[in-house]
């Protein structure tokens, strides 16, 4: 488990170590010292992390540098200092890199009087790519957009508009797919259609970047995360190790029990219990160190007696992790 | 179908959507129903004055330059500020094959426009004259100008949202106004670069016309032309490498 | 609180209980937004350049005359006479004012429609006839000022030569200030709504403004070819399509300063005629606009 209070005091490495979590072993992306300013404001700031084959979520509040960062890795934009490495090669030197590579911006960057049909074959074209009608409809077919996609971009719901774009990157058949907020505007059902096609694709070796706001499509969407707060790396890894990370931040724990005041009172003489709160039928514990409590717990129990019906953490979701790097910043 | 010919193709039908296209084209036929209308019953002679006057004061000096300024700055300006200038620079394509498309595109778009005015112009004075080398060296002349004025309004377009304000004025107080002055700075107005080259190719357009309208050889004419090309290539290159493209 | 059901928490929220200033509220924000949006009032320093360029272009000339006058009083008005001086520089003015409708038309009515601003507007109290008023409302108090400006410094500046004192003076050439009143009428009337027509079909703003710019070139032309070369029977008649020429016979025969070799004139049309035709069109181009935009909102 690596410390995460140190972790963000230390130098940002230029030799990595395999272990840390920001770095992939075998890297397609590899951003290294990352910074991008627009006049006196910085954007994204000294950062280094690195993707891989597989599904991989920034996740950051808006405003973060996620955007940013996702531009400077597709080649939109060039890094104000620090390197960005896309398969091996800079991607604003080298424009061979753009076969491999397919951005789904979050802005509407499609031709309104185009059918979704015809945005798709042209995307084929410019790549150099197979643009037969199989091809196409295979992509069309893949975002589930068969019914709407002889009509006109100009007549999409916000979240057809997203779907024909994904369509559009993915018929190029790229290694590296790189999404901005790919699932905005779609319903539910399109969603999950979406995330289960993103799945695919990383399982199937191809480096997928997603970036997200909303913390429940990063957690169904992926199963490492960076997260970007005010334009530096806060955290990476997935977050069940990101929560272990978090020293300084008290586990809160629910215990269900038959006898909650009896228990709290026992436990919170503990130096590992920092408050308690009973309630009825369970008690609410704030503690430093959930592993000392899980031994303490039972033996306590059983000396009292009491029932012990649950052991709950209930601050393991992304949903609490994000706040607590947004608060910390 | 090609990279270059998919961008090639869809740039065109870009630059020329219907509403904007028949626009513009009924502004392209003005110059030659005034000249119909203000040669009613003129002779040969003052026929043939009259169109090349009205061709240059008209057609070249105000037509060709403003429907050519608002295409050529319109094709990578419109991009990216619709911000779909990412799916065409995120693909594998050289940005000089990008610049040079682009630019291709812009001459197209606007020559067909223009080519409308031309028409209208070089026929209303076959009607008049039964002479209908008039319209090749107008046609000729266009090409060039819209040429030399796609080269400059491109990579503009580019730059700034405020392209054809900088064109209008550029027409209106430099190229109306200082340049008849000063023949010197002829080169740097594109639409006398074109009138050059329609000048040298109608029989008589030289002895109406004055030096400072048209005074470039046609040798020279369409070396300036290739310098401008050349320059606004190297300049869209230069700016797709370099600007941040979002 | 209690942890079984549910809870409502205060956090404050209060709904706003306040005055709702409605339609005619929804009308005046959308005039000074406009105003605003023109002139470049609360956004970037470059948007400002170009309106206060030409307000100066507009009113230096005046500053110019007036200052000659004050130098060498007389000078001025023993050359020209003030009715003369005041047709003028509507002609100039009426210049600056066409560029300056020809730019601020499309920034008024365009980037509403593109960036789908004009669905919001909808949900409020406001009509799209009330938008439409409103925007058009904008654009006339600016193209007016722009026209009234120069000749409210002219009238001052030359009432201040009189040797009799400036008091004197501005009694003296009162009689012009409901003529100024009405030219202004007259070129704003001439220019604005051609303006809107073309800026609410057109999506981008450059194209809305080449081609304002021009149809009104065009126009004079056309209709100086037709008229002076005698075209067709009643071809005279098309000298009332130019907006230019009309507004500009209109402005001296306001002024009393009849200009013979005008294209009114060439055409032997009485320029009480031509302020009608401005009229009609202009009532025309603005109920079409009307029209476009009872469509869109």
């Amino acid at each position: 488990m690596s410390d995460y209070s140190s972790a963000i005091e230390r130098e940002v490495p230029t030799n990595p170590s395999p272990l840390d979590p920001a770095f992939v072993p075998s890297p397609t992306i590899e951003v290294v010292n990352a910074s991008k300013w627009f006049g006196q404001k910085v954007a994204v700031s000294n950062l280094s992390c690195s993707f891989g084959p597989g599904v991989t979520g920034i996740l950051g509040p808006n405003g973060a540098g996620k955007t940013t960062l996702l531009r400077m890795i597709s080649g939109l934009t060039d890094v104000s200092g620090g390197s960005v490495k896309v398969l091996g090669v800079n991607p604003r030197k080298d424009y061979h890199v753009f076969g491999s590579t397919s951005l789904v911006p979050d802005e509407d960057a499609v031709y309104a009087e185009m059918t979704g049909r015809r945005l798709v074959s042209y995307a084929a074209q410019l790549a150099n790519t197979d643009a037969s009608e199989a091809a196409i409809d295979d992509a069309i077919t893949s975002v589930a957009m068969e019914a709407a996609a002889h009509r006109s971009i100009g007549g999409y719901s916000k979240g057809m508009r997203q779907r024909i774009k994904v369509a559009a990157a993915l018929v190029t058949k790229p290694e590296v797919l790189i999404l901005d907020e790919p699932l905005n505007g779609t319903d539910p059902v399109q969603r999950a259609h979406l995330i289960d096609l993103f799945h695919d694709l990383g399982d199937a070796g191809r480096t997928v970047i997603v970036s997200s706001h909303v913390l429940e499509e990063v957690e169904r969407v992926s199963s490492r995360v960076i997260a970007i707060v005010d334009g530096r790396l806060a955290a990476a890894g997935s977050v069940e190790a990101i929560r272990a990370a978090m020293n300084d931040k008290p586990y809160v724990v629910r215990i269900a029990t038959d006898r909650p005041r009896e228990l709290g009172a026992a436990l919170f003489s503990s130096d590992a219990v920092l408050s308690v709160e009973a309630g009825q039928g369970s008690l609410v514990v704030r503690t430093t160190d959930i592993v000392a409590l899980g031994r303490l717990t039972p033996a306590l129990a059983s000396a009292l007696p009491a029932r012990l019906s649950g052991f709950k953490p209930e601050d393991e979701s992304l949903e609490s992790v994000f706040r607590y790097l947004v608060e910390r910043s | 179908m090609t990279p270059i010919l998919a961008l090639l193709r869809v740039s065109i039908r870009q630059a020329l959507p219907v509403r904007r296209s028949v626009m513009l084209a009924i502004l392209e036929t003005a110059p030659g129903l005034i000249y119909l209308f203000a040669t009613t019953n003129r002779t040969a002679d003052a026929a043939f004055q009259g169109a090349v006057e009205i061709g240059a004061g008209t057609y070249f000096a105000l037509v060709l330059p403003g429907v050519s300024i608002v295409i050529a700055a319109g094709v990578l300006g419109n991009e990216r500020r619709d911000l779909t200038l990412s799916f065409i620079a995120l693909r594998p394509i050289p940005r000089v094959g990008i610049a040079a498309t682009k630019l291709t595109a812009a001459v197209t778009a606007a020559f067909a426009l223009n080519l409308v005015g031309a028409v209208v112009l070089g026929g209303s004075h076959a009607i008049r004259s039964g002479n209908w080398s008039f319209f090749g060296a107008l046609a000729a002349g266009a090409l060039v100008a819209t040429i030399a004025y796609a080269s400059v309004y491109v990579p503009l377009g580019f730059m700034t949202d405020r392209a054809v304000l900088i064109g209008v004025a550029y027409l209106l107080i430099f190229e109306n106004g200082i340049a008849a002055l000063l023949t010197g700075l002829a080169a740097l107005s594109p639409w006398r670069v074109g009138i050059s080259v329609f000048a040298d190719l109608a029989d008589g357009a030289r002895l109406i016309l004055d030096s400072s309208t048209a005074p470039l050889s046609l040798g020279r004419a369409l070396v300036t032309t290739a310098i401008y090309v050349a320059v606004s290539i190297g300049i869209t290159t230069r700016l797709l490498r370099k600007r941040d493209l979002a | 609180m209690t942890d079984s059901q549910g809870a409502v928490y205060d956090l404050g929220y209060v709904p706003y209980d306040g005055e709702r200033l409605g339609r005619s509220g929804a009308r005046r924000t959308v005039f000074w937004d406009g105003i605003r949006r023109v002139l470049g009032i609360r956004r970037k320093a470059r948007r400002k350049v170009l309106p206060w360029a030409l307000i100066v272009i507009a009113v230096i000339p005046a500053v110019v005359v007036v200052g000659i006058g004050f130098f060498v009083p007389g000078e001025i008005t023993d050359a020209v006479g003030v009715a003369q001086s005041h047709a003028n520089f509507f002609v100039l003015g009426g210049t600056v004012a066409m560029i300056f409708t020809a730019l601020s038309a499309p920034e008024l009515l365009v980037p509403d429609r593109r960036e789908g601003v004009l669905s919001i507007l909808s949900s409020r109290p406001l009509t799209s006839t009330d938008y439409l008023m409103a925007r058009l409302a904008s654009l006339v108090a600016i193209v007016a000022s722009f026209l009234l400006l120069p000749q409210v410094v002219l009238y001052v500046g030359l009432a201040g030569t009189h040797p009799d004192g400036l008091f004197r003076g501005l009694v003296q050439d009162a009689g012009d200030l409901p003529k100024i009143l009405i030219v202004t009428a007259i070129y704003v009337v001439a220019f604005v709504p051609l303006g809107f027509v073309v800026a609410s079909l057109s999506n981008r703003k450059a194209v809305a403004t080449i081609v304002y710019i021009a149809l009104m070139i065009g126009l004079t032309s056309l209709a100086e070819a037709i008229v002076q070369n005698n075209v067709f029977t009643g071809g005279r008649w098309v000298a009332l399509v130019a907006p230019i020429n009309t507004s500009d016979a209109a402005n001296n025969f306001v002024f009393g300063t009849e200009n013979p070799e005008s294209l009114l004139a060439a055409a032997n049309i009485h320029p009480w005629y031509g302020i009608v035709a401005l009229a009609g069109f202009g009532f025309v181009g603005i109920a079409f606009s009307v029209y476009r935009y009872r469509r869109l909102m």
